[in-house]
């Protein structure tokens, strides 16, 4: 008998029986929108605690140290304390003080065509802090964010106009989750106590061969590109700003590049319960993979369970109106076992619970939705 | 999706043959449709850019996806025993060396098991393996005959073959 021959026939015969996946075509939608919703828009967490890193910026060639922006905030301890603002809002700063729970510690600046690149030293104590960066300014740019030399990700600076929904934030704080390939800084090598050399580079988009991820090439636009460090604030201590007059419209807020608010299983909507904080309950057939899309118009924190286990949480800082996607993955799905829930498998019905707190306005909402992954 | 027919098209006809690719690499059918689904979304965004066939493209990147993989992400395999089987006729007994030959090459490293696969799975020829794993035609050599030689000194494998004086080299 021949090796390569029992080889050939071991290969045929032991995937001769795929299983068969229907729902390939619809899976394949939502992926090709959440990879658009994340390469574009990028992804924030929520700060759970606060970190003490050791910050030096150093920037590739000159660049201006720009001082701390003028708070834009109010200090309100205790959770989010409205107060009518008739005004409207000034500008934003390039990179704001505080930002979706994160307080910025230092930032830099560089300017296309002439500077392509900036770096920050990090000596971090945990690993929960962001970069972040505004690259509006050089629409179609591509930056890309490096740590000790290894691609984090990518994003797109500047909205893509024919994309529907909202636009980004100008200020995108890049976590390892940047382009959801990776979980924790750990993952790309960085340490508690440990110098890390972030490098963000500016320029071109250069098509990716063969699937490759995209990289950047030389500028192709002239303008600003603002970068910093933020640390997690808790949300008892966080500045939280002042409440509009007129509250955002929270039937428009949608996830990022999703076709819709994405309640096929189901929603829990606060303008039609008692109250905007508490503990509501829904109860679904469970999918192996469950999106929880948390839309809110008003500062608060939202945690979600399963069947009494965590699943996810977030919170929300202004009132400017965002959406959060959260997940939970059913016992048997193809994920690690870490992430899964316990003795909970796909197709048995569960109570998912929704509670809420420090909302002064019923101006969030939940959807449920089943997802690939 | 809906505005690129002729990719909806290479899903609905290739993505079967595919998948198995994918599985022989992964060796686990979930893991695998993931991986599939993978270069399937990175083929939607490089759609207008391919040039030649679609189906080398996205192989391609499965190949490539999946070695990158391992390196950073856990994929959840969980390596099987073949079945107990009854030694008792010549067709079992095959049965029983495909089996033990599948278990072995789980073993392999990432980039040897998925140059087998292009190898003796899809038929690549050395220049279209390498072409499709981004290495040189010497690699695949190399790696190819490395690939082969663990799995002949493979214990269980090598047990059975020691055993019945069988796979000639």
């Amino acid at each position: 008998m021949n090796l390569e021959e029992l080889l050939r026939e071991s290969l045929r015969e032991q995937s001769a029986t795929p299983p068969e996946n229907l729902s390939r075509r619809t899976e394949l939608e939502r992926r090709i929108g959440r990879r658009r919703w994340a390469r574009v828009a990028g992804r924030s967490g929520l700060a759970a605690a606060v970190a003490a890193v050791v910050v030096v910026g150093t920037a590739a060639g000159v660049v201006a140290l720009r001082p701390s922006s003028p708070a834009a905030h109010s200090v309100a301890a205790g959770g989010p304390k409205p107060s009518a603002s008739p005004s409207p809002s000034p500008s934003p700063p390039p990179l704001p003080e505080y930002s979706r729970g994160y307080h910025r510690t230092t930032d830099q600046r560089i300017t296309l065509p002439g500077q392509g690149s900036l770096t920050l030293h990090v000596t971090p104590t945990n690993l929960d802090f962001r970069i972040g960066i505004n690259c509006s300014a050089v629409r179609g740019q591509l930056v890309a964010l490096a740590v000790n030399g290894h691609t984090v990700g990518t994003i797109v600076c500047g909205p893509e106009t024919n994309l529907p929904g909202p636009p980004p934030p100008p200020l995108q704080l890049a976590g390892p989750d940047f382009n959801a390939h990776y979980d924790s800084w750990s993952d790309v090598g960085v340490r508690v106590g440990k110098p890390a050399t972030f490098t963000i580079t500016v320029g071109a988009e250069v098509e990716g061969r063969d699937g490759q991820e995209p990289s950047v090439g030389a500028p192709g636009a002239s303008g600003d590109v603002f970068a910093g460090v933020y640390l997690p604030v808790p949300f008892d201590q966080y500045p939280f700003p002042t409440r509009p007059a007129t509250l955002a419209d929270l039937d428009a807020q949608r996830l990022f590049m999703m076709p819709d608010f994405g309640d096929s299983l189901g929603q829990l909507d606060s303008r039609s319960l008692a109250a905007p904080n508490g503990s509501y309950s829904a109860t679904l057939t469970m999918p192996k993979f469950l999106d929880l899309t948390v839309c809110s118009v008003a500062p608060g924190r939202v945690r979600m369970l399963v069947d009494g286990q965590p699943a996810d949480n977030t919170a929300f800082w202004d009132w400017d109106g965002s959406c959060y996607l959260g997940d939970a993955f059913a016992s048997d799905a193809p994920e690690p076992p870490s992430l899964n829930l316990k003795n909970i498998h796909s197709g048995q019905k569960v109570t998912v619970t929704i509670i809420t707190s420090d909302f002064t306005v019923p101006g969030w909402r939940v959807g449920f939705d089943q997802s690939a992954n | 999706v809906a505005d690129r027919p002729e990719y909806d098209s290479f899903v609905a006809q290739r993505s079967p043959r595919l998948l198995r690719v994918a599985y022989l690499m992964t060796r686990d059918w979930a893991t695998a449709e993931d991986l599939l689904q993978t270069a399937m979304v990175k083929a939607w965004f490089a759609w207008s850019r391919i040039d030649g066939d679609p189906e080398a493209y996205v192989r391609k990147i499965i190949a490539t996806t999946f070695t990158s993989w391992r390196r950073r992400r856990w994929l959840g395999e969980i390596p099987q025993d073949p079945p107990d089987r009854e030694f008792t006729a010549d067709s079992s007994q095959r049965h029983a060396d495909r089996d033990l030959l599948w278990r072995s090459l789980g073993q392999l490293p990432p980039r040897q098991r998925a140059i087998v696969v292009l190898r003796y799975f899809e038929d690549l020829t050395e220049s279209q393996t390498a072409e499709t794993l981004g290495v040189s035609t010497g690699t695949v050599k190399s790696q190819t005959s490395r690939a082969l030689a663990k799995l002949r000194t493979d214990p269980a494998l090598n047990r059975v073959t020691v055993e019945r004086g069988e796979l000639a080299r």
